[in-house]
C-alpha cells in the first residue's frame, strides 16, 4: 500500500473514531508504527507471541490472560463447552503437543496447563477455505475476521488444525458480563478468533493477554519476529521453542518453550 | 397405472406432505432459535444438514449424467425417461441448496458467496458452479419440454393452462424446430456433464483439501464423492422409472428399468471397489489419524450405520436383487430405492467420522473424556429441518410429475422425432 493511500485511511479511520467515539472502526486500517519491536527498517512485520510454559505453571491457576482477553473482547461466558466461545484457552501440554509428549514424558510437563489461542499462522487454511474473504491475513501477518463479511459456513472451524475458532450458536451479547461500549459484539451464527489485539496494536498497545500477564508471571512475550533484536527474535533465537503441528506447515506464530 | 404403482404413488404423496407439514416445525425451530437447537457444536461443526446437503446433490449430479445419456450420447433406449431424469435431477437440486442455505449462520448473506467470492476457496467456486448448474438445468428442463408443452396446449384444465404458460408463446412443433430442439438439448447436456463432474467434484473436494482432517484428506475423496453420486442418482431413478415412468402399457418401462439395473449393478461393484481402497490403505498404513476415523465407522458407537444400513440394506440386499431379479422392474425399483435411501448413511459417514477425530486431543477429553467415540447425534429439530428440505424436494418432483407432461404414458410417436435425426444415435 503506499503512503500517501495508508495515510488517507488512516486519516479516514480516525475521524471515523473521532466521530463515534469507537476503536473498532479503525480495525485492519490504521498501521502500528510505534509498537514494540517494530524495528522501522521497511521489513514486513511478523507480529509473534511466545509463551514461557514453565513460568505459566509456576502460577497454578492463573487465568489473568484469558479474563483480560475476554473483558476487553467483550466474550460472552458461556459454561456449555461445545458452545463456548473461546479466544484465548488454557490445555493441558500433552493435549497441545499430542505428538512431540508421550507417555513416558515428564509428568509435570505432560499434565502442565498452558495458554492456546490462534497461531496467526504464516499459512492459514483458514483463510483459504473461507468463500467471502471473511478472514485473511493482513500485511503484518495477523489474521484478521470481520464478522459482517461472515455467512457461518463454519468451514474455517472445519479448516484450523488448531481448533482455535467459535461459533456463536446463540445470541452472545446476552452472555456478555461486563459490555464495553467501546469493542463490537457480535451476533448469533458468526465465527470469531483472536485477533492478536489488532484494535490495540492500532494504538501502540500490546495484547491485552500479554499486557496482563505482564503484571503477574513474564510468560508471555510479544513482538515482531522479523527484526532480529526484538525481544522475541532474540528468545526464539536463542532457546528451543516449539510450535503446534508443525507437520502441517501452517507456521504458526505462537511459539512454546516447555 | 397399476395397483402397485398406484399404491406407491399415493404412499408418496403422503409422506412428502406429511414430512412438509412436520419439517415446517423444524423450519420454525431453525427460523427462530437458529443452529441452537442442533446439536452439533465448535467440536463437530457440521452435522446432519451438511450431510444431507451432499447426499441430494450427489442425488441431483447422478440423476443429471443419466439424462446427459439420452440428449448427449442419445441412448435410445432411455430416451423415454430423459425429461423423467431432468425433472429429478432439478428438484433434488433444490431440495440441496435449501438445505445447505439453512445450514449457514447467516442465511441473509448468502449473496456474499457469489458477489465477494474468494476464489482460492473450493467453496466459493461451488456458488459459482452451482450458479451455472442451476441455471443450465432448468434452461435444458424447458428446453427437453418445450415439444411436449405444445403438444398439450390445447389441453384442459390446469395442466394445459401451465402448459400454454410455459411454452412463453413458442408453439413451434415443425420438424426443423424439433431438430432444433435436440441440437440444442445436446450442446447444454454437454455443458452439463462437465459441469456436473466439476461441481460434485468439488464438493468431495472441500473435504478433500482440509489437511486438518486426515480421514478426508486425500485425492480419492472427489472420486468418490462423484462415483457415488453416479450411484444414487442413477439408483434414485430407477426407482423413479419404476414407479412413474413411461412405457408401463407398452411393456417399455421394465425395458428402460431394467437397463437402469444394469448400470447401477456396475456403478454399485466400481463404488464397493474404491471404499475397498479407502478402508483398506486407511487401515492397513495403521496411521492413527486416520485409522481412528475408520475404525469409528466400522467398529465405533454407530457401527450398524455402516454394517446394517450401508452394507446390509444399502449394497448387499440392492445386489442381490440385481443379480438375481434384475429383468423384473419392481426387484429393481427396489433395489435402487434402497441404495438412494441409504446413501445418506455414506454421506453421514464422510462428515461425522471426519470431524469426530478432533484436532486438539484435549477437545476430546473435555468433551466426553478419553476414548474415542462420535457423540454427535442430530437433535429432533435438525432432523425435522433435513425432512423439511427433502419433503419440499419430493412434492415439487410429485407436482411436476402430475402437472407437467413428464411422462410420456403411450409411446408418443409425436415426441420421437426429437431425438432423432441427430448424428451418433446409439441403438
Ligand atoms: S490457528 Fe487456526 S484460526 Fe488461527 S490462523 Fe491458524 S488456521 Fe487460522
Ligand atoms: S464461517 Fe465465516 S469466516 Fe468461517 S469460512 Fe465461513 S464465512 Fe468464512
Amino acid at each position: 500500500m503506499n503512503k500517501s493511500r495508508r495515510d488517507f485511511l488512516k486519516k479516514a479511520g480516525m475521524t471515523l473514531l473521532g466521530a463515534s467515539g469507537a476503536r473498532f472502526v479503525i480495525l485492519g486500517i490504521a498501521d502500528a508504527e510505534h509498537l514494540p519491536d517494530s524495528g522501522g527498517s521497511g521489513v514486513r512485520r511478523r507480529w509473534a507471541i511466545a509463551i514461557d510454559t514453565e513460568k505459566c505453571a509456576s502460577q497454578g491457576d492463573c487465568t489473568a490472560c484469558i479474563d483480560a482477553c475476554n473483558a476487553e473482547h467483550n466474550i460472552p461466558r458461556i459454561d456449555n463447552p461445545e458452545e463456548e466461545i473461546k479466544w484465548i484457552w488454557k490445555e493441558r501440554a500433552k493435549a497441545v503437543f499430542p505428538h512431540q509428549l508421550g507417555n513416558d514424558s515428564p509428568r509435570t510437563l505432560r499434565d502442565r496447563e498452558i495458554p492456546v489461542l490462534c497461531n496467526h499462522c504464516e499459512n492459514p487454511p483458514c483463510v483459504r477455505v473461507c468463500p467471502t474473504q471473511a478472514t485473511w491475513k493482513r500485511d503484518d501477518g495477523i489474521v484478521m475476521m470481520d464478522q459482517h463479511r461472515c455467512i457461518g459456513c463454519r468451514y474455517c472451524i472445519v479448516g484450523c488444525p488448531y481448533g482455535a475458532r467459535s461459533f456463536n450458536f446463540r445470541d452472545p451479547r446476552r452472555a456478555i458480563d461486563k459490555l464495553r461500549s467501546d469493542y463490537p459484539t457480535r451476533t448469533r451464527g458468526v465465527v470469531e478468533k483472536c485477533t492478536l489485539c489488532a484494535e490495540r496494536l492500532a494504538i501502540g498497545a500490546q495484547p491485552a493477554c500479554v499486557e496482563a500477564c505482564e503484571a503477574t508471571c513474564g510468560a508471555m512475550v510479544f513482538g515482531d519476529l522479523a527484526n532480529p533484536d526484538s525481544a522475541i527474535g532474540r528468545l526464539v533465537r536463542t532457546t528451543l521453542t516449539m510450535r503446534r503441528k508443525p507437520e502441517l506447515g501452517t507456521e504458526p506464530k505462537v511459539h512454546y518453550k516447555l | 397405472m397399476s395397483t402397485a404403482r398406484k399404491g406407491a404413488d399415493r404412499l408418496f404423496w403422503f409422506l412428502a406432505l406429511t414430512g412438509l407439514i412436520a419439517g415446517l416445525v423444524g423450519l420454525w425451530t431453525r427460523l427462530t432459535v437458529g443452529h441452537a437447537s442442533a446439536n452439533y457444536g465448535s467440536y463437530i461443526p457440521w452435522g446432519l444438514w451438511v450431510s444431507g446437503y451432499i447426499y441430494m446433490i450427489g442425488l441431483s449430479a447422478g440423476a443429471f449424467v443419466m439424462s446427459a445419456l439420452v440428449f448427449v450420447f442419445r441412448v435410445k433406449a432411455l430416451e423415454r425417461i430423459g425429461t423423467l431424469a431432468l425433472l429429478t435431477a432439478l428438484t433434488t437440486l433444490i431440495g440441496a441448496l435449501l438445505m445447505i442455505w439453512m445450514d449457514l449462520g447467516h442465511m441473509d448473506r448468502v449473496w456474499r458467496m457469489v458477489l465477494r467470492t474468494n476464489f482460492g476457496s473450493v467453496m466459493g467456486w461451488m456458488a459459482w458452479l452451482y450458479g451455472a448448474y442451476f441455471v443450465l438445468l432448468l434452461v435444458e428442463f424447458w428446453q427437453a419440454m418445450r415439444l411436449r408443452l405444445v403438444l398439450q396446449a390445447d389441453a384442459p384444465g390446469l395442466a394445459g393452462t401451465l402448459c400454454r404458460i410455459l411454452t412463453f408463446g413458442n408453439r413451434d412443433a415443425s420438424a426443423a424446430s424439433r431438430r432444433r430442439d435436440a441440437a440444442r438439448l445436446r450442446i447444454l447436456g454437454s455443458i452439463g456433464i462437465p459441469l456436473a463432474i466439476a461441481f460434485h467434484g468439488s464438493v468431495g473436494a472441500i473435504f478433500g483439501v482440509v489437511g486438518a482432517r486426515p480421514y478426508w484428506n486425500s485425492g480419492l475423496t472427489p472420486i468418490i464423492f462423484l462415483v457415488g453420486a453416479l450411484l444414487s442418482g442413477a439408483a434414485l431413478l430407477a426407482m423413479v422409472t419404476a414407479i412413474w415412468g413411461p412405457g408401463k402399457e407398452d411393456g417399455d418401462n421394465t425395458a428402460i428399468v431394467v437397463l437402469i439395473g444394469r448400470i447401477i449393478l456396475g456403478l454399485l461393484a466400481f463404488d464397493v471397489i474404491l471404499e475397498w481402497a479407502e478402508i483398506s490403505i486407511g487401515l492397513w498404513s495403521s496411521l492413527p489419524a486416520e485409522s481412528a476415523s475408520l475404525k469409528l465407522i466400522l467398529f465405533g458407537h454407530y457401527w450398524w450405520v455402516y454394517w446394517g444400513v450401508h452394507v446390509g440394506l444399502g449394497i448387499l440386499l440392492p445386489a442381490l436383487l440385481l443379480l438375481f431379479a434384475g429383468k423384473r422392474a419392481s426387484a429393481v425399483g427396489w433395489a435402487g430405492g434402497l441404495i438412494a435411501a441409504t446413501f445418506m448413511s455414506v454421506r453421514l459417514n464422510i462428515v461425522i467420522p471426519g470431524l469426530a477425530v478432533p484436532e486438539m486431543e484435549g477437545l476430546r477429553d473435555a468433551f466426553q473424556g478419553p476414548g474415542l467415540s462420535f457423540e454427535y447425534f442430530p437433535s429432533s429439530a435438525e432432523w425435522l429441518l433435513f425432512i423439511f428440505a427433502v419433503s419440499t424436494a419430493a412434492l415439487l418432483f410429485l407436482l411436476g410429475k402430475s402437472l407437467l407432461p413428464v411422462v410420456d404414458h403411450d409411446a408418443n410417436p409425436d415426441l420421437e422425432p426429437q431425438l432423432q435425426g441427430g448424428p451418433g444415435h446409439v441403438q
